[in-house]
């Protein structure tokens, strides 16, 4: 179901390569093709201008036709290559994208562990958009720098023998040079990375507490901090780049080193001061013309590899983000061989037996719970934050499923059950609102059809939403959320309610639902949830003893064990109940 | 401090401040360009030279080898040693560049916090991110376009000099190549990069929305249709992207081809190239070298098209207002200041209550308790006395004058504001109080810590005072991290104290510690504390109940 863990960075980025490996191979062949014609090319503009410098007439056709065709086959090889690695780019990145969005949705709320929907959000975007450059580019280049020289050798060693020495001789040690690159690039990009998150985050500190420096009267501290790290950056940063730029020096020194050495030993064979390297007595022009203006072309994909080498340091960060993700197993069970919920649906009962459920880290999410709702019947979960009431309610919703015990739902397992067709008799408010871009219609039946007009306005009726319907331009169709005209938080509450009415769900899981509205706002929620839901089954997580007017019983929670269940009035008229207990801590915060 | 509108980095003149060091990175640069162009072309020039004297062995003979082997040894040293200067240099200049333009977002953006817009930390993050992209400019716009032109005239001058009809031959392919193509693709590249932006937006908002709203989409059964709007979303995105590389691939590819086509113009042009000799070899390498120079040039505007978003997105904060107008020298208050409250409004916009008609004298050294229902209005007041806000009716009087008269360093000094969210900086226990009173010595700190009942809790950390706090060193408690917030406070021992929900997170008998450790520190100076719980109580001279009110 889910991968193992890989390894390393470098590893997983290797694997995801597969991905692509027939347009990453075209790529290359492109590149290598394009190194071809550019020999030929060469060749042919040695002979015109050996021809032209030595007073004959150049062929003609060759000088009129060829060249210039040769000059767009070569163009059109550049461009290929930079297409199919594009393409290459396309491919993994359109890959682990929907990899990671399956994985987030079968996570469901348990992504919170990982991060916030922001920060998993640029994991999904960005980082992923980050593997781009080393795919497309930075991959077929390690080939192509391999390739390419020894082609050039090659071409070069039927005309002299030497030449081609110098040529592998100055970069005899290809594959060092670029471990040599390699590691320096690599050491400085990484400390250099380390350097701009703290950095980074200073700046962002003092930004964020740019408020508090002011009341304190400390702005001009703050400034002095900011200069302070970024020159501290600066300095730290230059240390290590003195180092990282002696690679790139290097390189361009042993390709102007063997220029220099190939031209004046041309130049020696010209002026006959010389004999040897070459085959036969003499050195034609047109020979070493060839030979020079390969010169520089032999070092060329070195030189492009060692510029193309932070796309590298730059995947392997994101790789590691996207393995944080990854490295989180999902609880999603397969839908074969599973038990589709009966339609139609009465009242549930649902039974937690012993339930235990541990996640991946070995926190304890709840242990050894064992509790029954009855149809109908409106149970509140109350505890701190991290008692368990998280999980309890994940384990209804399937996004987790109990390490022991069985959770039965008018006598079906739960971990048996189709989750699509489970899901179809629950309804869900959680505490931050839900909005999708669109019409108040298609929030209300987020896309499922067969509802009319009539059926939608009562429930928006239901929910307290009349006035609102009457007040919108368009009415149901009137198109919210854009240019200002949002709902406020308690609206949205209020539309969560109602799409759990037009559901008619029998099973009804609120996650703090009047949390983060104001106390009038939650006050008048409260109200509607209590008329809105009787007769049908609820479990309420709560902090808020006001909720506990309208339920039938109350579940305390406290470290994942159920210490304590009752009816509210009967608990709170016991001052040394864990009930009250817990109010009077987390009212005075300790 | 009351600028109002307009940018709000001076981009270009930030530029110019380190035009030095920016323009030693320009000529180290152009150096191993046209060094590595020479090494080429003085070798063609060298070897076609030297086969024409081969031809006689008198020639030969008397042929001087030493000049130009000594002027290609000197390209090849220039080339190596430029390369490695430029690339220090520039980096040099830029991130001392990126040094002073985070200093001047710093200082520009601080009039304007807080406020509910700017300070989001998303919003944060995103300024922290642009300002570091803004290095794109001068390093992958500015440098390689006048690296381009100097060596692309040079090249043309070269060619001049020696043959007109060569260099009138090659001129319109690098015209081409060097001037249109450019500006072409710097025009396409600002279409595009406009579309991915706006796409990309697109998309990452449906996904967050889609993130939010998962488990309703689960279990009305539409996940798999939001997956679908998801991936076309994700696809326009691609779209967009791959467009915007396929251009610079193919503008590159473009290029390579012109200056293929400037070389076959050169070389089919007859018998001026008999004339030529030896040049033609130096003319038709220098034009083929042209290719490093000019090859950064497609990316290039693509950079600068990322650079100048990200320049504009930091500017727009400029639109925001300041919070409050300060003058920039106002008069001192007295050692011992009084506070007057006088039918004071705010309501903020687009609530129905707020604070309505607030009264209340405090002479100085009394200690006063705001309380009221959540909503009243009681932390609206405390940042309407501290200038975060600023009235809509009423006045604050200090000493009799209106708060407004007085400059922000004296106000600061005189009202110590304690918010309720308290924000520790990233760094030690000691540099976090020290803001408070830069001078204060370690006695100093302990007292302050001790009144707070703190002292044996830093004394615990592993580096006492030195210890790191915030979101990168060891972490405090809610509850610490608050009494080491009021440790400031004692600290600065200002004439009034305003102190809101001090208590948060603490337990009872800590909380009458703290309070009792405030009154022995602060005892005499004034105070007021806002605070839903009793503790305290009897402490305080006054207690004003403020009422939300709709007016």
């Amino acid at each position: 179901m889910t991968a193992a863990p890989h390894p390393s960075p470098e590893a997983w980025l290797k694997q995801e390569a597969t991905a692509a490996s027939l347009w990453s191979r075209l790529s290359t062949g492109a590149g290598a093709l394009a190194a071809v014609a550019t020999i030929v090319l060469f060749a042919l503009l040695a002979r015109c201008i050996a021809d032209w410098v030595g007073g004959r007439m150049p062929p003609v056709a060759t000088l009129w036709y060829v060249v210039p065709v040769l000059v767009l086959i070569r163009s059109v090889f550049l461009a290929l290559k930079d297409w199919a690695g594009a393409k290459a780019g396309l491919a993994v990145r359109r890959r682990v994208r929907g990899r990671l969005l399956e994985r987030l949705a079968q996570l469901g709320p348990l992504r919170a562990g990982i991060g916030n929907d922001g920060q998993l959000s640029t994991t999904v975007l960005e980082q992923v958009d980050a593997l781009d450059a080393y795919y497309a580019r930075y991959l077929p280049q390690t080939r192509l720098a391999a390739i390419v020289p020894l082609l050039i050798a090659a071409a070069v060693a039927p005309r002299s023998w030497l030449a081609a020495v110098i040529f592998l001789v100055t970069a005899p040690l290809i594959p060092l040079f670029m471990v040599l690159v390699g590691r320096g690039a690599a050491a400085a990009s990484e400390r250099q990375a380390v350097a701009l998150g703290v950095r980074g985050g200073r700046f962002l500190d003092l930004l964020r507490g740019a408020p508090t420096l002011r009341l304190l009267g400390r702005a001009e501290t703050g400034e002095r901090w900011i200069t302070h790290a970024s020159e501290e950056y600066r300095k730290r940063t230059m240390g290590v780049l003195r180092l990282a730029f002696l690679s790139s020096a290097v390189l361009e020194l042993f390709s102007s080193i063997a220029i220099a050495m190939v031209a004046l030993y041309l130049g020696l064979s010209l002026l006959d001061w010389f004999h040897w390297g070459h085959y036969g007595e003499d050195m034609w022009l047109e020979d070493a013309l060839f030979i020079l203006m390969l010169a520089p072309e032999f070092y060329m994909p070195l030189r492009q590899l060692g510029a193309e080498y932070h796309s590298r340091a730059q995947a392997i960060g994101a790789a590691q983000a996207i393995m944080r993700v990854e490295a989180v197993p999902g609880q999603w069970r397969p839908a074969v061989a599973s038990v589709r919920w009966p339609q139609p649906v009465g009242g549930i009962r649902l039974e937690f037996d012993a339930v235990t459920l541990r996640y991946p880290d070995g926190r304890i999410g709840i242990e050894a719970v064992s509790f029954v709702l009855n149809p109908g019947e409106r149970v509140a979960l109350v505890g701190e934050s991290g008692a368990g009431k998280s999980s309890l309610l994940n384990l209804v919703l399937g996004f987790a499923a109990p390490n022991e015990g069985r959770i039965l739902a008018n006598g079906l397992n739960l971990t048996t059950l189709e989750r699509a067709s489970w899901w179809r008799v629950l309804a869900w408010m959680g505490q931050r609102p839900e909005w999708f871009r669109g019409s108040l219609r298609e929030n209300l039946t987020l896309g499922a059809e067969g509802y009319d007009d009539t059926a939608l306005a009562t429930v928006l009726r239901q929910a307290g939403l009349g006035g609102l319907l009457a007040s919108l331009p368009d009415g149901l169709d009137t198109v919210l959320g854009e240019g200002g005209r949002g709902l406020s938080g308690g609206q949205l509450q209020r539309l969560a309610l109602a799409r759990a009415l037009l559901r008619d769900a029998p099973l009804w899981l609120l996650d703090e639902p009047t949390a983060q509205l104001d106390a009038d706002t939650s006050a008048a929620l409260r109200a509607e949830l209590a008329r809105a839901s009787q007769g049908r089954s609820v479990l309420l997580a709560t902090h808020d003893r006001a909720h506990l007017e309208w339920v039938d019983r109350v579940l305390v929670l406290e470290q994942g064990r159920l210490v304590e269940q009752g009816a509210p009035q009967s608990l709170l008229a016991r001052a040394d109940s864990r009930l009250c207990r817990l109010f009077r801590e987390l009212e005075d915060g300790a | 401090m009351s600028e109002r509108g307009g940018p709000l980095i001076r981009f270009w003149g930030q530029l110019w401040r380190w035009r030095l060091r920016f323009g030693l990175g320009l000529a180290l640069g152009l150096v191993t360009l046209l060094a590595a162009l020479g090494l080429l072309a003085l070798s063609g020039w060298f070897i076609s030279a030297a086969a024409l004297a081969g031809l006689s062995a008198a020639a030969a003979a008397q042929f001087d080898i030493f000049r130009p082997g000594a002027l290609i040894r000197l390209s090849a040293i220039l080339r190596t040693a430029g390369r490695y200067g430029e690339r220090l240099a520039s980096h040099d200049a830029v991130l001392r560049l990126l040094s002073s333009l985070r200093s001047q977002v710093y200082r520009r953006l601080l009039p304007r916090l807080p406020s509910p817009r700017l300070s989001s930390g998303e919003l944060l993050e995103r300024v922290v991110a642009d300002v570091d992209t803004l290095d794109e400019l001068p390093l992958r716009l500015l440098a390689p376009v006048l690296w381009a032109l100097v060596v692309l005239l040079t090249v043309l001058g070269l060619l001049y000099w020696q043959s007109a009809t060569l260099m009138l031959r090659a001129l319109p392919w690098l015209l081409l190549g060097a001037v249109a193509l450019p500006l072409l693709l710097a025009l396409l590249a600002s279409h595009l990069g406009a579309q991915q932006r706006r796409h990309a937006g697109e998309r990452r908002d449906l996904l967050i929305e889609s993130l939010a709203g998962m488990i309703s989409l689960h279990l009305h059964g539409v996940w798999e249709r939001r997956r679908q709007l998801l991936d076309a979303a994700d696809q326009r995105v691609l779209d967009a992207q791959f467009r915007q590389s396929l251009a610079t691939a193919v503008g590159q590819a473009l290029l390579a081809g012109l200056l293929g086509l400037a070389v076959w113009s050169m070389l089919t042009g007859g018998v001026s190239q008999v004339k030529a000799g030896p040049f033609l070899t130096m003319a038709v390498l220098a034009v083929l070298g042209l290719q490093e120079a000019l090859a950064p040039l497609p990316a290039a505007f693509q950079a600068a098209a990322q650079g100048r978003a990200a320049l504009q997105r930091v500017n727009e904060l400029g639109a925001e207002p300041p919070v409050a107008a300060f003058p920039p020298q106002g008069p001192q208050p007295s050692r011992t200041p009084e506070l007057e409250v006088r039918g004071l409004s705010f309501r903020y916009p687009g609530r129905t209550h707020g604070l309505a008609g607030v009264d209340f004298r405090l002479p100085y050294g009394r200690w006063l308790g705001l309380q009221g229902e959540s909503g009243s209005g009681k932390t609206t007041l405390a940042r309407l006395l501290a200038r975060l806000l600023q009235p809509q009716q009423g006045a604050i009087l200090l000493d009799g004058r209106p708060i407004e008269a007085y400059d922000e360093p004296t106000l600061r000094r005189t009202l110590h504001y304690v918010e309720q969210q308290p924000y520790l900086f990233n760094a030690s226990v000691a540099d976090n109080l020290r803001l408070a009173r830069p001078e204060a010595d370690e006695a100093a700190f302990w007292e302050a810590l001790a009144a707070v009942q703190l002292d044996a809790v830093v004394r615990a950390l592993p580096q006492g005072l030195e210890t790191l706090i915030g979101e990168y060193g060891a972490g405090l408690s809610g509850g610490q991290a608050r009494r080491l917030v009021l440790a400031r406070a004692v600290l600065a021992r200002a004439p009034i104290t305003i102190l809101d929900e001090p208590f948060e997170g603490l337990d009872g008998p800590t909380a009458e510690a703290v309070m009792a450790g405030l009154r022995e520190t602060l005892d005499g100076h004034t105070l007021i504390l806002i605070s839903h719980r009793p503790v305290g109580a009897q402490y305080l001279d006054a207690v004003l109940r403020l009422e939300a009110r709709a007016d």
